[in-house]
């Protein structure tokens, strides 16, 4: 039968132990103070210092900044689509009623921010270019369809736009500032109406979701724009669909959405 | 008299548990008014005046829905007429959402200014008529916007706003304005407002 085995460490060992070794631990923190150092993350090389941006704060002047780059974006994609050359002389005529309509938009909207003492930003939304802009128009030099794609883009834009114009009726904190907003955008639902009916004819005057029946869906697997979209004014992202298909099918396909932090224009932004 | 779910099994139980539910029920009760109270303050009680506003609005939205009715019993039997109606419906449904103003109060001023060319029994008369409404439907929008206090109710002006304007180019385009740039895109419209804020 086993026995237990005498403990080889008593009770009175085992505190005694103990309190030196806390003894220890005090001295050798005690030696140790005053050496905490950089709390930044270590570097590697000679890497300059990471710069960081200035804080930018969210006001009436840097929506309406917004407001008019958006103008300005808009501008720049009628531009491209007048310069490939696709357009009939009546779809040139409206093009050019637009590019009228933006640039007043973009005056009247230029006109407020000085009202307020801001700078305007008279150029496209930065954001936009680089993360839209940019493959849209790549997409376009090699379009399989440029007609159908400058189209879904001016359509995709003027919805944008009209979406941005209502959003920032909730975000302005002037009221009539948020009634000059809606103005414009009044118009930027008409024009997104007028190219739905040019693309569509009167098969696209109502989607039929709203009587209870389906949209249609494009060649792309898009749903076909309508001039009546909805009972409301929507702020849902945009779909955008461009372009030729590459070898598995894929053509771009981009979201836009309604201006938020990142693509807001800082009165720090010239 | 109590809920036959609830009163028989309560009766034959001991006192303890009957208080327990009993305490149950009024903290489930309390909960509730708790969080009645949280979403009734969470946009800011609306003003007296921002009442009157979406009222009015509410007024100028059931004229509109009776106008078409009014055009369709005229024989403009058409589905687009149909759909405006319902269109103008919801607005009224919206508003009353908001406010707890029953929709059930047209404007009779709007509805008169407009009834001669919607009861007309001319399809072109419905039509330019009705392009002249919506017109001063989003001007009215847009400027009550400036009016109103409350963010949320100017935030559902400004959706109706929105598609009111589609509505116009629609109108502008089916009364065949289509290649005509300024009635599909242009309005010149005069809100109609309360006489107080004329």
């Amino acid at each position: 039968m086993p026995t237990n085995p005498t403990p080889r460490l008593g009770r009175r060992q085992l505190l005694q132990q103990g309190g030196a070794v806390i003894t220890l631990g005090a001295f050798v923190a005690a030696c140790g103070s005053g050496r905490g150092g950089s709390t930044d993350p270590g570097r590697v090389g000679l890497a300059p210092p990471p710069v960081s941006l200035p804080d930018g704060e969210v006001n009436d002047v840097v929506l309406l900044r917004t407001a008019q780059s958006i103008e300005y974006s808009a501008l720049d994609v009628y531009a491209a689509a007048s310069d490939l050359g696709v357009l009939s002389a009546g779809q040139e005529t409206l093009v050019n009623r637009f590019v009228a309509d933006h640039t007043g938009h973009g005056d009247l909207v230029g006109g407020l921010i000085t009202d307020l003492g801001g700078d305007e930003f008279r150029k496209g939304n930065p954001w936009l270019a680089e993360r839209t802009l940019a493959p849209v128009f790549a997409a376009l030099a090699t379009s399989d369809d440029p007609l159908r794609d400058v189209i879904s883009t001016a359509y995709a834009f003027e919805q944008l736009a009209a979406e941005s114009y209502q959003a920032l009726v909730g975000l302005l904190t002037d009221p009539s500032l948020r009634r000059e907003a809606m103005s414009i955008g009044v118009d930027e639902n008409r024009h997104a109406a007028a190219l739905a009916i040019a693309s569509g004819g009167a098969g696209a005057y109502v989607n039929p979701e709203i009587t209870g029946g389906e949209a249609e869906v494009g060649e792309l697997g898009v749903s076909v724009p309508y001039a009546i979209p909805s009972s409301f004014g929507q702020l849902n992202a945009v779909q955008l669909v461009v372009g030729a298909a590459d070898e598995e099918g894929s053509r771009t396909d981009l979201l836009l959405q309604t201006p938020a932090a990142n693509a807001l224009v800082y009165e720090y932004l010239v | 008299m109590t809920h036959p779910a609830v009163g028989d099994a309560a009766t034959t139980e001991g006192s303890t548990r009957r208080k327990v539910l009993g305490a149950g029920l009024i903290g489930a009760a309390l909960a509730l008014t708790a969080t009645r109270s949280a979403v009734a303050t969470s946009g800011g009680a609306l003003s007296e005046a921002d009442l009157a506003l979406l009222g009015f609005d509410q007024g100028f939205e059931l004229a509109a829905r009776d106008l078409y009715d009014a055009a369709i019993a005229g024989g403009a039997d058409d589905p687009l007429m149909e759909t405006l109606s319902e269109q103008h419906e919801a607005y009224a449904q919206a508003i009353a959402g908001l406010t707890g103003i029953p929709a059930n109060q047209r404007n009779d001023d709007v509805f008169d200014e407009f009834s001669a060319g919607f009861s007309s029994g001319s399809l072109g008369d419905v039509l330019q008529t009705a392009y002249d409404l919506e017109a001063t439907a989003a001007a009215t929008q847009v400027e009550l916007i400036a009016e109103l206090v409350d963010l949320d109710s100017a935030k559902l002006l400004a959706s109706i706003a929105a598609i009111e304007a589609r509505h116009m180019t629609v109108l502008a385009d089916v009364k065949g304005d289509g290649a005509d740039l300024d009635a599909l895109l242009l309005s010149t419209a005069l809100p109609n407002l309360p006489k107080d804020n004329a």
